[in-house]
């Protein structure tokens, strides 16, 4: 009888951040090991914040007491694996930076030589050559990734390269065929530009490609939050989720007329969102050195947290109507600054 | 190929959704469930009892048992807005005036299970037994009386779906939140029952399936002598010991045998303190289990006095026998023969009050004029001052009673039963949980025993009996008469018995025989009963501890750890009906002319109350989940393609 009661909730809690799982980070394969690695860093956390829970035996049932270190440690795992994220990631060149330099590269041959056709693939090799070169000789003036920023304003685009190094890219063949085949996925999805520069390369597997190519800063913050989102989902719902299912539900003083499974569904719910837009925008902050946007995180994550206390005695539309205010807002401010930077590049 | 991508994708929902219930089924959460769920800490269900003809009593649902949404039935209306109604998912809090055969025939097919409550009294006279009851296993298989009026039989009628009674508390709380429920505030309350019953269809099959175990128990019979003098007439004192109910853990049964037991017991400890000497027959005092499953205890003694042949005796003790495995021979110094005098004590706990201050017990005999009857019926002349007196019944036959079983091999054994009632029964809850302390009059008590003594120490020795000389043990009497008939948890539950009871509510059902004639069980009650028994009639006391009988010397007993010498035998209490195959390991029916009760097994069975939301709130979130389900879906992809001309995704 109460299926119905498990399946509403489970929707309604997992629902978004499945779904967002499933068509965007499933996409790429560095983007799902970026959301395992998400998940574990929040499992840690979690981890060490039930230890903490568990040694302070007088404050085990003040939840405001241990809210705040809970709230610290996950910042600070969050900030950790940005540092880990940064020193893996952001050292090499994504797909779309690869491709707008081969294309700058292409359209300057271009503007020298009048070649047509297979002609091209040596000038992208050449191109990028010329740009492993270039970048290893600014190396030395190479800034720090908040120079990135500028990455999306076209004129400075020389600069831009210069600090995404893609010396790691030793394979001039290789890097062709990537060039060829995310070009050919983005043409799949309906971008147009650039299609008679680019001839098809049939012979690659281009869904393989597509899946490996290194994805941008954004999607993989978003990865990042995903992961820890669903962990998020799991440890704190799930496990209570399937008491659903019993004939009886559980109701609080707070809310003595809807039961706390929905309700702790819709918090699942916002909690999940805002681990996706909380960690995007943190690491925009960590990035661009907008700190901030990490002090938004941080008291919005506050607010949240403290918010959910209100369920136990106070009131539930208190606790709820806040929180979705405060998802909502944060979605639209991630975008919004998103817009506004550097982690995400323009089609022209 | 975009939405060729997500429906690969969605693929792996329907395997994360089972890993999740894999997972979380896993380790439940203790914490959340007793927050959402309340126990009833002592149910009294309705279990299955299987006979060669079909199924009795009531069984939940397999898996989780049967649930539902509470529904008070305390008066016609709302029996009335049931029975028109049709929502099928109630559990039925019922009154217990509304607690009968007719009421229940008419719910049970349309709710999901049944509370019975028991914090107030029935305002009727109720009996769920047979109007004859045991008829077929009696004397009279023919006989056109009517013993019980009040019987409906709802004891052998089959209900699909669990009943429970609720002790006090639980039952007060449940009116209150059926109260709740009809007045239509929110959240509701629900209740879940789980009484699932292994054994179904008959009792051979359900024996081949070893899903049952007959019903059956331990006689005790003691005497004063250390060894029986087989030259002896023996005088056979016996109570029927185990009671019946709906609920078998309900099942006091004051008036029905409870009452006749503790006399028995007071009987016994007030002859320990009186000189015997001049006893010239030997005084047997026997408590029969299980016979209100047809004379199971009493049949199988008989039948074993007649019929007992040891085929192996065991080496080191001469008083057991390993084939067939009998713990304790003692019972063949009985000679059948030499019983001369049967006195049976049945309902005796509502004794009739005549002249305002004597009560009147009758007398159940088939020789009207013998001299055992005499010797009762004397008694009031002879001494006035004794407040109770015996009056010979009407009736020409017998009332049930384990005397029948004797009386069948023998007819002609003079016996006297003892009963409150001279026609039908005047219990008014016969075979009911109500026929508890309430039901009967403990006034009778004191002056029944200084009756009964003194009528048997005149039969055993032949002379009159000085009144005086019988000195009652008054604060024993009352404390067994009120843990038999009150709570079973007196100072002699504490110090003889070596595990106190889960549940003190005092019944007397016989329970199940065991799983094969070595491994049988005993209830706390019948061990307290021959505990107390053997510790009365002890000859010998020894500081020996000891474990069991084993432990002890030859002859003695290991009663609450101590070594003591004493006439008193547990004798093994199964229907002749069954006999066990140890290739099969497994019972089977020999003789289906004798009763064929078994039991079916079970696990445990437990009942839980807990608030619910209402079907239509469950319905919307539901959808409310289908459409954020289908929003995000639509939001990711939408913007997907909208980002993707305006932007590099990767």
């Amino acid at each position: 009888m109460t299926q119905l009661l498990f399946f509403g909730c489970f929707f309604v809690a997992f629902a978004p951040i499945i779904t967002f799982f499933f068509m965007v980070i499933s996409k790429n394969s560095q983007l799902i090991i970026l959301s395992i690695g998400g998940s574990f860093f929040w499992l840690v956390s979690a981890l060490i914040a039930s230890v903490w829970w568990f040694i302070i035996v007088p404050m085990r049932e003040s939840f405001w007491f241990t809210i705040p270190f809970s709230i610290a440690f996950q910042e600070v795992f969050r900030y950790i694996f940005y540092r880990l994220y940064a020193w893996g990631f952001n050292e090499r060149p994504s797909l779309a930076q690869i491709e707008t330099l081969a294309r700058q590269a292409a359209q300057e041959k271009r503007s020298r030589t009048t070649s047509a056709g297979d002609e091209s693939m040596s000038d992208i090799s050449a191109a990028s050559s010329g740009v492993t070169n270039r970048s290893s000789s600014n190396k030395q003036q190479k800034e720090s990734m908040n120079q990135q920023d500028l990455q999306s304003s076209f004129d400075q685009k020389q600069d831009s390269f210069a600090s995404s190094s893609i010396s790691s890219i030793n394979n001039n063949d290789k890097n062709n065929n990537n060039n060829n085949s995310g070009n050919q996925e983005q043409q799949a999805v309906g971008q147009s530009s650039g299609k008679e520069e680019y001839p098809k390369d049939t012979e690659i597997n281009t869904r393989l490609e597509t899946l490996s190519a290194r994805p941008n800063h954004t999607l993989s913050a978003a990865a990042i939050g995903t992961g820890s989102g669903i962990t998020y989902a799991f440890i704190m719902y799930a496990s209570i989720l399937w008491e659903s299912t019993g004939p009886g539900a559980l109701f609080s003083e707070s809310c003595p007329t809807v039961n706390l499974f929905m309700i702790s569904a819709l918090t699942t719910l916002f909690i999940t969102i805002l681990h996706v837009a909380f960690n995007i925008l943190a690491f925009q902050g960590y990035r661009s050195k907008k700190y901030h946007l990490v002090l938004y995180v941080l008291l919005a994550h506050f607010a949240v947290s403290y918010l959910t206390l209100l369920n136990q005695k106070k009131s539930c539309i208190g606790s709820l109507v806040p929180i979705t205010g405060i998802t909502i807002f944060t979605v639209i401010f991630s975008i919004y600054s998103l817009l506004r930077s550097d982690s995400i590049t323009k089609i022209n | 190929m975009e939405t060729k991508n997500i429906f690969k994708g969605y693929l792996f929902i329907p395997l994360l959704l089972l890993i999740i219930i894999f997972i979380t089924g896993c380790h439940s959460q203790s914490d959340l469930i007793n927050k959402i769920y309340s126990n009833v800490q002592y149910p009294f269900p309705c279990v299955r009892i299987l006979t060669k003809d079909g199924e009795v009593g009531c069984s939940s649902k397999i898996n989780g048992g049967n649930s539902g949404e509470l529904y008070l039935i305390d008066d016609n209306d709302a029996l009335e807005d049931f029975l028109g109604g049709n929502n099928k998912n109630l559990v039925i809090v019922l009154d217990t005036n509304y607690f009968n055969k007719t009421i229940v025939q008419q719910i049970q097919s349309k709710c999901q299970g049944i509370f019975v409550l028991t914090d107030t009294k029935k305002s009727y006279s109720y009996s769920p037994d047979e109007s004859y009851p045991l008829k077929k296993f009696g004397l009279y298989p023919n006989s056109e009386k009517i013993w019980n009026p009040l019987g409906d039989s709802f004891l052998y009628g089959d209900v699909p779906i669990p009943i429970f009674a609720l002790d006090l508390n639980t039952s007060i709380a449940a009116r209150e939140a059926g109260g709740l429920n009809k007045k239509g505030t929110k959240p509701t309350w629900g209740a879940q029952f789980d009484s699932f019953m292994h054994g179904g269809f008959d009792t051979e099959t359900c024996l081949r399936r070893g899903f049952c175990v007959p019903i059956g128990g331990k006689s005790i019979w003691t005497s004063f002598s250390p060894v029986l003098n087989q030259e002896k007439e023996i005088i056979l004192v016996m109570v029927p010991m185990d009671t019946n109910a709906y609920f078998h853990d309900m099942a006091i049964g004051a008036d029905a045998s409870t009452f006749a037991q503790v006399i028995l017991i007071s009987m016994v400890e007030t002859f320990s303190r009186m000189d015997k000497t001049s006893w010239n027959k030997e005084v047997i005092f026997a408590t029969w289990d299980t016979e209100r499953w047809g004379y199971i205890g009493s049949t199988k003694f008989v039948d074993d006095l007649l019929n007992f042949k040891c085929d192996s005796m065991d080496n080191t003790n001469p008083n057991q026998c390993n084939s067939p495995p009998y713990p304790d021979i003692s019972f063949t110094n009985i000679n059948f023969e030499k019983i001369s005098t049967i006195i049976e004590l049945n309902q005796i706990g509502r004794p009739e009050i005549v002249d305002n201050s004597t009560f009147q017990l009758y007398l159940h005999s088939l020789q009207s004029n013998s001299p055992l009857t005499k010797a009762f019926l004397d008694k009031q002349s002879i001494e006035n001052t004794t407040s109770l007196i015996y009056k010979a019944s009407k009736e020409t036959e017998l009332p049930p009673s384990s005397s029948m079983s004797f009386l069948k091999k023998n007819i002609s054994i003079p016996t006297v039963i003892i009963t409150d009632h001279d026609g039908a029964y005047s219990n008014p809850y016969f075979g009911d949980h109500l026929d508890d302390s309430d039901n009967v009059n403990p006034k009778s008590v004191f002056p029944t025993i200084i009756s009964l003594v003194s009528i048997i120490n005149e039969l055993a020795s032949g002379q009159p009996t000085n009144v005086s000389t019988i000195q009652l043990n008054e604060p024993f009497i009352s404390q067994i008469y009120s843990c038999f008939l009150y709570s079973f948890s007196c100072n002699y539950v504490i110090t003889l018995l070596d595990s106190y009871p889960y549940n003190t509510y005092p019944t007397f059902y016989s329970n199940v025989y065991g799983v094969n004639p070595t491994f049988t069980m005993i209830t706390l009650q019948t061990q307290l009963v021959y505990y107390l028994l053997a510790n009365i009639t002890a000859t010998q006391y020894s500081n020996t501890t000891c474990r069991d009988n084993s432990g002890c010397n030859y002859g003695q007993s290991c009663i609450a750890h101590k070594c003591i010498t004493t006439n008193t035998h547990i004798h093994p209490a199964i229907s002749l009906a069954f006999d066990y195959n140890y290739k099969k390991s497994a019972w089977f029916i020999k003789n289906d002319s004798y009763p064929t009760f078994v039991e079916s097994n079970w696990d445990y069975t437990s009942a839980r109350f807990y608030q619910m939301d209402s079907h239509a709130s469950e319905a919307w979130f539901l959808v409310a989940g289908l459409l954020i389900l289908a929003t995000s879906i639509l939001v990711i992809f939408i913007s997907k393609r909208f980002l993707s001309k305006r932007y590099k995704l990767l």
